[in-house]
């Protein structure tokens, strides 16, 4: 989840859980019969006059639609602000001119130097994608290790992974994040007869 | 004579490393919550403005609502509802204000390699449970200690080994945590 939309979960959460409050003290502060000592108009019961009014009004319903219309589609954009697009598309290569187009898919290298760090001692498997992160291009791998595994050796294929991928991509600007998971039970060894 | 060449030497640079992945906290869950509750209140002005129009067959909700609540007067049962409200409104100051959940552990790489803490407990127990001498083991591990648990056959020593094979193990960490050891002996458990 890109940090703009953390962001804004977050200042929207704030205005939410401030509104919660005051709402929650004011029903408690009324209910108690302490809410007349600082607000002396507290009404003794609840008229709700003004809402009546409104419903009843002409212009209601066009202001009730036009609202509910803004509240669903500022809810849909909030939503689909979560969905991840940071994938990364082609990317083009050196020596693209007049004659054609040379463009790399980013992915299929990355996935080739996952299977490669799949092929170290005791790294059982590992994927990987290529996302955009702040405007730099991230390949991020997984991989799930054993729990007997020596991590200085698949650290080391890590490296290696990364710097020969950084090779085929041609990019100085790419960025690498490998993520090793340990899998809970040792795998079995098979058994050599 | 020129020197020997190893192959970190013809190995070209590795990737620059990307930043530690973070996790949003449970302000990544609540954010879509609020949203999917304004959707609904959005569609439910709608509704309501079709129904006041005419043009949908029904009754409106929101004057059921107001209808319902009219002459409603001051009552005990309002103070705690309203500070369970409160309690809500502060749990959502709280998750809004917590900061991003930062759960993994860099090894010492060239390029960005991370271990999240529940791997590191994973490592610990299972290196825990290579040494000689413990019948079980279990780990818990936040990013800065790591604690284990062990039930040997004896005390005399097993601590030390299992601290020893541990911290072996999670060398490769760039800030290796404190490690902590608990042994239990069949004579503690029975």
């Amino acid at each position: 989840m890109s940090r703009s939309v953390v962001g804004l979960d977050r200042v929207l959460t704030l205005l939410a859980g401030l509104l919660v409050v005051a709402a929650g003290a004011a029903v408690a502060a009324w209910g108690g019969g302490w809410l007349v000592q600082v607000w002396a108009a507290a009404p003794r019961t609840l008229q709700l006059r003004t809402a009546s009014d409104a419903f009843s009004a002409s212009w209601w319903p066009w202001a009730a639609g036009a609202a509910g219309v803004v509240a669903a589609l500022l809810a849909l954009w909030w939503l689909l602000a979560h969905v991840p697009r940071n994938r990364v598309g082609d990317l083009p290569l050196r020596g693209s001119g007049r004659g054609g187009r040379l463009a790399l898919d980013p992915s299929g290298a990355a996935a080739t130097a996952a299977d490669v760090l799949a092929a170290t001692p005791g790294v059982r498997s590992a994927s990987s994608r290529v996302v955009r992160e702040r405007g730099s291009l991230v390949v991020d791998v997984s991989a799930t290790v054993e729990p007997t595994a020596d991590l200085t050796a698949v650290v080391v294929a890590a490296d290696a992974v990364t710097a020969d991928l950084r090779q085929v991509l041609g990019r100085d600007d790419t960025r690498a994040r490998v993520r090793l998971g340990v899998a809970r039970r040792a795998r079995r060894q098979r058994r050599v007869s | 004579m020129s020197a020997p060449v190893s192959d970190a030497d013809v190995r070209p640079p590795s990737m620059r490393p990307a930043a530690a992945p973070a996790g949003s906290g449970p302000v990544g869950v609540v954010g879509p919550l609020l949203a999917v509750l304004l959707l609904a209140l959005g569609v439910l002005l709608v509704r309501d403005a079709l129904v006041t129009a005419g043009t949908v067959s029904g009754s409106a909700w929101l004057p059921a609502v107001v209808d319902g609540l009219r002459g409603t007067g001051p009552a005990g049962w309002l103070v705690p509802a309203g500070a369970v409200v409160v309690l809500v409104g502060l749990w959502l100051v709280v998750v809004a204000l917590r900061p991003r959940s930062r759960r993994t552990l860099p090894l010492t790489s060239d390029t960005g390699v991370f271990l999240h803490v529940r791997d590191v407990a994973r490592l610990a127990a299972g290196a825990a449970g290579d040494v000689d001498g413990v019948l079980d083991a279990s780990a818990s591990a936040t990013r800065r200690k790591v604690t284990v648990t062990v039930s040997g056959t004896a005390a005399a020593g097993l601590r030390e080994d299992v601290t020893e094979a541990v911290t072996e193990r999670l060398a490769a960490l760039a800030s290796a945590p404190r490690v902590s050891v608990l042994v239990r002996t069949p004579e503690e458990s029975s």
